[in-house]
């Protein structure tokens, strides 16, 4: 991509306004989550048991010492949730880019495989595409047992067929089309045309699907910890926060909101950057 | 010594996948026809006539079962590694689709160029600036992307890939169809202009007998991948011999005149 053309895009990114503010809500949430250790006021695993269930500040009963409040064990939440974010953005992270390295690379093999094996392959998918993607993440746990690396490795498998599928369905319409002829025809050959030719063309769709599976992988490693599957407790995660407050959603509704916001903003404003990344970068768009 | 001379091709693609009832359709049934330097050879023919089948065969971009294609007395068939890139070129009918979308025009037409591999980085920036004023367009046009183009202006840039690598023969498969009806006549004396300068060869693919008649020396009338009629342009449009071609050119009048 040439300078040019990246203004161009950055142009038409920064006039999108939801895109723009999906990038402030994630910009602080990574930041949160970068400096998260050298600003939570406390350590997130240590019990206050004279403070049990405290309320956040705003409240009447709230106290200065736990800005967002406590949990039912007397953990301070902000320092939790600010440890969560650090811990679920990193896990988010490792398993979107290990998917996404696999599914794209798988995909565009099968541009070069005969069509027997490719529609082999493309049924596999199917199979590993019909099954909820929670639900399988749940089978893939229990056969390799609850714990954060299983189901880690389960959130992988489960988004891998995705990346296959968008990427394989995506050079097999751009290999159809007349400018791929014309390359062809321009002499170039085939790994050239897939890298030169196609590639460029499908970097959109393969973004917008990357945004998709990192909501899509930070809800699941989060239900995983909800369900007990993932994360353990005493670790600050968000999903595992919010399934050891259950108990306590009628009287103390905070231990519950909070991580519960936290997920939903985080994964409402990486969807929006994903909606203004794909908008942004289809040149058709860049008048 | 013609340019270009095809001898009975043939070609049929399967229409079933049951190995056990195998189906074809014939789409070109024995076509002949010579092709001399900077002489242009109409093609015409309805819609699923095997028009596009033959440009695509004669740009290599597929291979007929049977017949041979002979290009400066060589079968070039026969030859694996001929260059097909080097010598014959194709202008596609929707310069929309046949520019890739997400490369500049310098990119875009450097293509060739880079495959052909006998120019260095300087010696392509000279030769894209020198075609793209050929035909029509200046040299800062390069840098800009298709979209930012004109239909009209587009298809000139599909010319100016065509002619990269100084080709001796242009398919244009319907050049003019996709476009403005203003702009056609400008591409179409584009094209008169390119074969007066680089005595170019065309295969004009074409169901505008009107313009086949302005602008060919010999035609070659399809019709269900048969070839129906071929000869000099003065003589099948004056005593056309098929039946099909009297419909056509019957058609044609009718179309264009309702006195």
């Amino acid at each position: 991509m040439t300078s040019q053309s990246l203004k161009l895009a950055l142009n038409v990114y920064s006039h999108n306004r939801s895109a723009m503010f999906g990038t402030i809500v994630l910009a602080i949430v990574i930041l949160m989550a970068l400096i998260g250790p050298w600003i939570a006021p406390h350590d997130p695993a240590q019990q206050f048991s004279d403070d049990i269930l405290t309320p956040p500040l705003w409240h009447s009963a709230g106290d200065f010492k736990y800005f967002l409040g406590t949990d039912d064990l007397g953990r301070d939440l902000l320092s939790r949730i600010l440890f969560g974010a650090r811990l679920s953005l990193k896990l988010t992270l490792i398993v979107v880019f290990i998917a996404a390295l696999i599914g794209i690379l798988l995909g565009a093999l099968t541009a070069f495989l005969s069509a027997t094996v490719r529609s082999l392959v493309m049924r596999m998918m199917d199979l590993l595409l019909s099954l909820p993607s929670l639900l399988l993440a749940i089978a893939i746990v229990a056969v390799i047992g609850p714990g954060l690396p299983n189901a880690i490795y389960a959130v992988i498998i489960v988004l891998i067929p995705q990346f296959v599928r968008v990427t394989q369905s995506a050079i097999s319409e751009e290999l159809s089309k007349d400018y791929v002829m014309a390359a062809k025809l321009d002499g170039a050959n085939r790994t050239r045309l897939l890298f030169n030719h196609v590639w460029p063309n499908i970097v959109p769709a393969i973004i917008v699907q990357l945004t998709f599976s990192f909501s899509t992988a930070l809800l699941d490693i989060a239900a995983l910890g909800f369900l007990g599957l993932g994360a353990q407790p005493p670790m600050a995660e968000w999903g595992t926060m919010l399934s050891e407050s259950r108990a306590f959603i009628q009287f103390a509704p905070w231990t519950m909101t909070l991580p519960g916001l936290a997920i939903f903003l985080t994964v409402l404003s990486i969807n929006l950057v994903g909606d203004g990344l794909r908008d942004a970068l289809d040149p058709r768009l860049n008048r | 010594m013609p340019l270009l001379s095809a001898k009975l091709i043939r070609k049929s693609y399967k229409v079933s996948n049951n190995p056990f009832k195998q189906r074809y359709l014939e789409v070109l049934k024995g076509i002949s026809f010579t092709l001399n330097p900077g002489q242009t050879l109409a093609v015409v023919g309805e819609s699923g006539s095997g028009k596009s089948t033959l440009a695509r065969i004669l740009v290599g971009a597929e291979q007929p079962d049977k017949g041979q294609l002979f290009f400066q007395d060589k079968d070039i068939l026969q030859d694996k590694h001929f260059p097909w890139y080097q010598n014959m070129r194709m202008i596609f009918q929707n310069p929309a689709t046949s520019l890739n979308p997400r490369a500049t025009i310098l990119q875009t037409l450097e293509e060739p160029l880079i495959n052909a591999g006998q120019l260095n980085h300087h010696q392509r920036l000279e030769r894209i600036a020198e075609v793209l004023e050929l035909v029509g367009l200046r040299s800062e046009h390069a840098q800009r992307y298709p979209h930012t183009f004109s239909g009209g202006q587009r298809q000139r840039i599909a010319i100016a890939r065509a002619l990269m690598l100084q080709p001796k023969v242009i398919v244009a498969d319907e050049p003019v169809s996709a476009l403005d009806v203003s702009v056609q006549a400008q591409i179409i004396n584009l094209l008169i202009e390119l074969q007066e300068k680089l005595e170019l060869a065309y295969v004009f693919i074409s169901h505008d007998l009107g313009l086949v008649q302005h602008f060919s020396d010999k035609v070659l009338v399809m019709h269900n991948g048969q070839q129906e009629e071929y000869g000099r342009v003065q003589e099948v449009f004056s005593q056309p011999q098929s039946s099909y071609t009297i419909e056509l050119l019957k058609a044609s009048a009718g179309y264009k005149r309702k006195s």
